[in-house]
Order: C-alpha cells, then structure tokens, then sequence
C-alpha cells in the first residue's frame, strides 16, 4: 500500500481555469518532488494531498485513509503541511506558534511543548524560542516551518516550495536539517529549481500545465532525455538558428542547442562568425533535469 | 477535541499582552468610554436648570435658593429676561408682581421657550415650585382664619383654601436613584457593547481573518472538524469578552458604581447572561459573514451593524428614553432583553423568578440564531475548500 496516493486529479478553479487535468501520484517513503514553472500545478496538487483544497474530481488516499471521504480527520492526522506562504499567527513567539499548531491537532499542552522545544533544538531555532514570529529572519521562519509540519510526528511531510526566497547558502542549510528530520518518514516537495529536485529527491514527478509529463528518478530522467552536453547558443531574436556541420539543433525559441556529439565549440563559433550570425551567449551546458523539461515541453523551467 | 477547543483561546491568552491593538480595544476603550458616559449622564451634580426671576419676592428667594437643581438669577427688566430665555441664556424665567405685605398674593408669569423639552421642564419645576408656595399660603390662612371663624364654618374654609390635599411619596429603588446605581448602568451598558463588538467581529470576520493572516490553510489541513473550530474561535471570544468585562468591572468600582447589590450567584448569572448575549451575537455575525468579499468589506459590516445597536437597543441609551417605535425593537431584540435582565437583578432588585421568561426568550434565541450561524460558517469553510476566495 502506497503512503499517498492521488487518483486521477483534477482542479478546475471558477471561470474554467483547469489547474490541474488529472493527476495520479503514488509516494512510498522516502523524499519524493513535484517540479514544474510557476503555473504548472504544483501548489494545487500539494493542497489537494494536504486536505487545504478540495479536489474537483480524483480522490487522495493517505495509508489507505481518503482525505476527502469519510475518513478524512483520520487520514490528515498522518500529513503535516508546511505552505510556501509560512503562515504563523504574528502575535505569538515561534514556541507558542508551535503549541498552537499541535493543539490543533488535538495533542495535549504537555506533548506540544516537549514536541516543540524538541524540534526547535533540532532546527536550532530553541534560543530563538520566545522571539515573536515577526522578528524571525526568513530563513528561521522557513526552518519554523518545518517544525510545524512536524510537530505532530506525522507519516508524511508535505512542503510547498521549501527553498523560495532563500539564498543559496541558507537554502543549503534548510535542506540539512529538512533531512536529518525526516528520517524514514515521506516527504513531499515543490520545486522549480532543478538542481535542487537532482540532489534531494529520489523521485520526480515533472509538471506542465496542469499534467505530469514525465516521472522516474532524476539520474534516470536526466540519461533518457538530455544524453549528453550541448552547445547552447543564444541568438538575436529573428535569428533563425542554423544547421552546423550537419548538426540539427533543438529550438527553443531563440536558443539553440547543438549536440556535442556531433559538432564541437570551435566548430559552431567559427560558422557564426563566418557567417556573422549576431548572438547573445554560448556556452555548454551539462544534462540537468532543467533541459529535461526544455526537451520535454519546449520552454524554460524558471530559476 | 478538548485540546482542539482551548487551541484559540491559548493563542489568545499567549498572545494577549504582546497585542497592544487587542489591550486598547478590550481593556482600555472600554474603560475610557465608561469614564465618559458617567462624567456626561451620572456625574453627582445632577442636571440643573438656569431660571431668571423679574421682581423682588424675599420668600421666593428664599425658596429658590434652598433647591439644588434651580439656578436663579435676578433680571433687571422684562425684556432682557425674554431675550435671554429666547437665546437660551436662561432655560425659563419667572416675572413676579407680588404683595407680601399680608402673607403672599400677586401674579406670577412663567416664560419659557414652548416644544423645547429642558425649558418646558424648567417651567413646569418653577410652576409647581409656586403651586406648592400657594398651597403653602392657603394653608396657613386657614389657620390663620381657622380661630375667626365658627367651627360650623371650618369645612367650607378648608374647601376654599386647600380643597384636596395632595400628598407625594416618590418611591425609587435604593441603587437607581443614586449616582452610584446610575454608575452601576453604564457599567453594564459597557459590558453590553462589548458583547455587541466582540460577538459581531467574531463572526462576520472569523473566515477571513484566517485567509488574512494566512492561517486557514494550517486549519483545514488539521484535522480537526468545522464545528470543532468554530467552537474553539467561540471559546476564545468568550475569554476575550470576560477580560474585557472583568476591567470594566473593575473600573466600575473606582469610579463609585454601587455593587452592594452583588452576590456571588448574582455574578455568575451576570456572567452567564454575558456569554449568551456574546453567542448570540456571534451567531448573528455568522450569518451575515456570507455578504462581504473581503476583510475591509467585513470589518464595516460589523461595526455597521454594532454600533447603532448600542443606541436603539437600549445598551447605552435607557430604553425609557427611547422612541416608542425603537423600543419595541429593544423590547424584542434578545441581546437587549438579557442586558435589561442583567439590570433588573442588580440595579432594581427584581427577583429572580421575575426574569425567567426574559432569561428563556434571551437563551432560546441564541440557540435558534448560533445554530444557523454555525451551519452557515460551516458551508462558508466548506466553500472555501473548494473555491478559495
């Protein structure tokens, strides 16, 4: 039996927005993402596995539980949810925010707060415990947020873009503790940076507009779809990009790639000049999971 | 459930004192308007009225001078008192052409500005100010008379001089008709336009106050059930109100409000009274929580709704002095009628057997408008699920 499951998923917002056009999701243990632009489905699909948003058609099941059925305040006792928007209420410190979230989950005031002070030390966040929400830098508030998806010790972790709005550096640090707290829980998170779906999860499921076009581990996705390096040429707009050498690029509005495979840098460079095709950049670019959506849908994954 | 119902009242209470918004509304705007409302309608003084007298009459001076709510002032001339009393410098005046050589007789015109209630009122004290004088006078002609004239002729005398002889007893409860007692009103007129406010923001901006701050998305992925939520926000609102009430009480006893009256079982239905008016309230902000798009939209809906209700439902306003056709609307609204119950136990002393209906119509409307409001706020969340706002 799968942890979560999502059966044929759909949302249609009012005015016929379809944001998401059937779905089906299976997440055993272990760190699963959902990557896609913004736009594609993502927050949608998650607040639909999470029980904040109500699906049109499909149904959720969490350890058999259906979220939407008649067993719904059972099955969203196993997901803790952390949003993108990191909801806290303002006039309470992180401790009691914690506390909070756990009395909402029917825990007593005496397990909320060992269960809090718990996660705050592990998110180095217990000398900080008493300072109002507000004052919290956005990378502690983040780190906050995990706790809170964790304070009631639940069989799935579901977080919506945990890395946005961080800097590099922070978000590294945010990933550390996200790990060492999951353990062999399920964890579930959105993504629309590539790098970071590559070096977290152990499965993808890739999104655009609304559908799962491709899922499998990210290695995987990566060797099936972008074998191996490009030359990556940026043209002048109305710069149609040529054949080199018999090389047929891929393209992308105006972006080309060139496989190296059969044309090399010098190459491509020297044709451009010779034929004083105007372009922006050129470089070579490495198979990452952002070529495997370009490859896939034909536009950028936004970074 | 038990640990899901106290969630808002502890982030309530933990959030209390760090709410300096949350203090002023409920602790300190209700003790200011309190001080206000005795300073303006139970201040000790009383009200007085300004009566300028043409004339000379050492007995009428003497008279005017002995009563606390007459001011009196000496006029020189029939025209400067006519002009005052038309510019309001005087709220009546009193023209004497008066003998005193022989006891007291003469005429006596009062002046005062007709269709306008404090000048009417002046007038008729200083009328009956001199009708007492007069039955005063005849009275000690008859006895004066009494010893001339033969006994056979006593009884038409006195038909003469004091033919019916009218006795006043004016019977006031003890608190009421002192300043500690109308202290003790506005003390719980205060306590009423909390209920009002509290109550009304409780339920028209329950919903959207979460969406504001984000919250609602943590709530409904809890699992935790819509009825459960909104009696744990409930729960919260009545902890906010019996703060509030609590500073007001005690504000109350500083500024001289007599609590003589209350016993610990009168407090505890005070307090009870004060939860059903603030349910029903509640309930009422629930329904009407389905009108407003937005929190802005919400939060003028609420205090539309709030604030004439202290007025016309007899909160702060006595229902006595209220037009007939609003007080009927007082005399039907539920939130007014425990408020009067409230009244009557401590201010008047009725007996508690007198308020059982009041009590019951009061109780059995919050059930009716709390149930309804709960499954509307229901279908609201419910709504909100599928369509976010």
């Amino acid at each position: 039996m799968a942890i979560l499951e999502a059966r044929e998923l759909v949302k249609i917002y009012p005015g016929g927005v379809k944001a998401v056009d059937g779905i089906s999701l299976v997440f055993e243990r272990g760190i699963y993402s959902i990557m896609g632009p913004n736009g594609s489905g993502k927050s949608t699909t998650l607040s639909m596995c999470s029980g904040v948003l109500k699906p049109t058609k499909g149904r959720v099941y969490v350890l058999g539980l259906d979220l939407w059925g008649k067993d719904w305040i059972e099955a969203r006792r196993h997901i803790g949810f952390a949003p993108q928007d990191m909801p806290f209420n303002p006039k309470l410190s992180a401790l009691d925010n914690l506390i909070w979230f756990g009395l909402l989950r029917n825990m007593s005031l005496m397990e909320c707060r060992t269960s809090a002070k718990k996660l705050l030390m592990s998110v180095d966040l217990y000398e900080s415990r008493n300072m109002l929400v507000g004052k919290l830098s956005g990378g502690m508030r983040r780190r906050l947020t995990i706790a809170s998806a964790l304070i009631h010790n639940p069989d799935v972790i579901i977080l919506d873009e945990p890395g946005s709005g961080l800097d590099p550096k922070a978000k590294e640090d945010l990933w550390m503790y996200i790990q060492e707290l999951v353990e062999d829980r399920t964890l579930i998170f959105s993504s629309h940076d590539a790098r970071e779906v590559e070096r977290f999860s152990k499965w993808t499921y890739i999104f655009h507009r609304g559908r799962v076009v491709a899922e499998g581990e990210p290695r995987k996705l990566i060797e099936e779809y972008v074998k191996h390096p490009y030359i990556s040429v940026w043209f002048a707009k109305d710069v149609i990009p040529p054949e080199i050498n018999g090389s047929r690029p891929l393209v992308f509005g105006s972006i080309a790639w060139y496989s190296l495979e059969d044309v090399d840098l010098p190459d491509v460079i020297s044709y451009l000049r010779e034929n004083k095709m105007p372009f922006k950049r050129i470089e070579i670019i490495e198979p990452s999971l952002n070529e495997v959506f370009i490859r896939l849908t034909g536009e950028r994954l936004m970074e | 459930m038990i640990w899901q119902l106290i969630s808002e009242s502890y982030a309530f209470l933990k959030g209390f004192l760090r709410n300096r918004e949350g203090i002023f509304w409920l602790v300190v705007f209700p003790i200011v308007f309190l001080v206000i409302m005795v300073m303006v309608f139970a201040s000790e003084g009383g009200v007085s009225y300004d009566v300028g007298i043409v004339g000379n009459s050492s007995i009428i001076s003497e008279i005017f001078s002995n009563i606390s709510y007459i001011n009196s002032y000496y006029v020189k001339s029939e025209e400067i008192l006519y002009d005052m009393v038309r510019n309001g410098s005087l709220d009546a005046g009193l023209i004497l052409n008066l003998d005193e050589e022989v006891g007291i007789s003469g005429e006596v015109k009062i002046v005062y500005i007709s269709n306008l209630t404090s000048s009417e009122t002046a007038a008729r004290m200083v009328s009956s100010i001199i009708g007492a004088l007069e039955d005063e006078v005849r009275r000690q002609a008859y006895d004066f008379a009494e010893s001339y004239v033969p006994r056979q002729f006593h009884g038409f005398l006195k038909l003469i001089s004091d033919p019916i002889e009218v006795q006043y007893e004016g019977i006031t409860p003890e608190i009421y008709g002192t300043p500690g007692g109308l202290k003790l009103f506005y003390v719980i007129s205060m306590i009423g336009v909390q209920v009002l406010f509290i109550g009304m923001f409780n339920g028209v901006l329950n919903i959207l106050e979460k969406k504001r701050s984000g919250v609602l998305k943590v709530v409904v992925s809890s699992p935790i059930d819509g009825y459960v939520i909104l009696m744990a926000d409930t729960l919260g609102a009545i902890v906010a109100t019996l703060i509030s009430g609590v500073a007001i009480l005690v504000a109350g006893f500083f500024i001289g409000a007599d609590y003589t009256a209350l016993t610990l079982d009168k407090i505890l239905l005070i307090l009870s009274l004060t939860i059903v008016s603030l349910l029903f309230m509640t309930g009422l902000g629930l329904i009407l929580s389905t009108l407003p798009k937005t929190y802005e939209g919400a939060q003028a809906l609420a205090n539309m709704v709030a604030f004439p209700l202290m007025f016309v439902g007899g909160i702060v306003v006595p229902e006595f002095l209220l037009p007939d056709y609003i007080r009927t609307f007082a005399e039907f609204f539920p939130v007014s009628r425990l408020i009067s119950t409230m009244r009557d136990i401590l201010i008047f002393n009725i007996p508690m057997s007198s308020v059982y209906f009041d009590i019951l119509y009061g109780l059995s409307a919050t059930l009716i408008v709390f149930i309804i409001g709960a499954y509307v706020y229901r279908r609201l969340l419910l709504k909100t699920i599928e369509h976010p706002i």
